[in-house]
């Protein structure tokens, strides 16, 4: 006899498909026989788990329509979306009107601004235009007193 | 006029003809715990179950026509189901925002459901745990692994069957299997 079955023999056995040599072996042998016990009841454990989560799952489900042709979520974002659309033109509808008044009072305000600016823009051009003119005189003004004594004849500085 | 034929001869019989496909609600009756438990344990993840089990039978609804009768309505149904977990996994790989905490199976939940005909609290302890280590294993297989696994000790469905669905070889179909019970195996060596 073999020390103990291979792990292709115990699956074997667990698949349900042993030969008689296995059999025979496992008669013989308590380690093998035990881990192969152990085997079959942990996967019946979890099977019978499995067919009972599964049935408690459907059993707390029926009260929800048995075939929908979308999933949960896909029913989820179209409702969201339509709420979102829904809510959105309504809004847009009541806002309209005023938007189009809100438009025109900004028009006009620019049309007064635009003026007031213009105003201001022909100050500030006359003012650059005097500092020009100030600024184009050969003498500075902190000179113009010796600019008033060059243009004396008797000045005191006139060459000969 | 079609012709219904009552749910218990479709489940027993396993000759089945198109019009049997026609009830619907009948089918979905007999199969949906079988689908459902199916793909919920080969995706460990319940929403994701629930939706990919009633696309099954819309889609098996809507492709009646292609049943001819030369398997039974569970290897047709379970071979949509099939497909239908592959190709989800195949979309999840690119998912990083599933949340897979809130919508998974949970095995602590699962353990709880055991029947309580244990002979004592000892006992239940230990299949409790027991049944939480398969179902940590089985999220570590391959997702082909999990899904013979499941096939095979959950549904308890034959080896010939199996392959039907998955369209594998029968030694596709035994080494996945050899490999899903070796990391059970491994598992419980050492636990115990």
């Amino acid at each position: 006899m073999s020390a103990h079955l291979t792990h292709e023999e115990l699956t074997d056995k667990l698949l349900g498909s042993s030969s008689l040599t296995v059999n025979a072996h496992l008669l013989g042998c308590p380690g093998c026989a035990s881990e192969l016990d152990q085997m079959k009841s942990s996967i019946a454990a979890f099977r019978g788990a499995a067919h009972a989560w599964s049935e408690g799952v459907l059993a707390a489900d029926r009260t929800v329509p048995v075939v929908r042709t979308l999933p949960k979520w896909s029913w989820g974002t179209a409702l969201a979306a339509a709420i979102l659309f829904a809510a959105g033109f309504t809004f847009y509808l009541r806002e309209h009107p005023t938007a189009k008044q809100d438009s025109s009072a900004q028009v006009a305000a620019s049309v007064t601004k635009s003026a007031a600016s213009q105003s201001q823009i022909e100050k500030d051009n006359e003012l650059l235009s005097q500092v020009n003119s100030e600024l184009a005189e050969a003498v500075p003004a902190p000179m113009q007193p010796l600019r008033l004594l060059e243009s004396t004849p008797s000045s005191i500085f006139t060459t000969k | 006029m079609t012709q219904t034929i009552p749910v218990e001869l479709i489940a027993l019989s396993g000759e089945h003809r198109i019009s049997e496909l026609e009830d619907i609600d009948a089918l979905i009756r007999v199969y949906k715990p079988k689908v459902f438990r199916f793909v919920a344990f080969s995706l460990t993840d319940r929403d994701a179950a629930e939706s990919i089990t009633q696309d099954c039978f819309l889609k098996a609804h809507l492709t009646r026509d292609q049943f001819r009768g030369d398997c039974s309505m569970s290897t047709w149904l379970m071979r949509i189901a099939f497909n239908l977990v592959r190709d989800h996994t195949k979309s999840q790989k690119f998912r990083f925002w599933k949340n897979a905490a809130s919508t998974a199976v949970d095995a602590h939940d699962a353990s709880l459901r055991l029947a309580s005909g244990a002979s004592s609290a000892e006992a239940r302890l230990i299949a409790k745990e027991r049944v939480e280590m398969v179902h940590r294993t089985l999220q570590e297989l391959s997702d082909k692994q999990r899904s013979v696994f499941v096939m095979r000790f959950v549904e308890e469905m034959d080896l010939p069957e199996i392959a039907a669905v998955t369209g594998m070889s029968l030694p596709t179909v035994k080494t996945h299997l050899y490999r899903a019970v070796g990391a059970i195996r491994a598992r419980l060596g050492a636990t115990l």
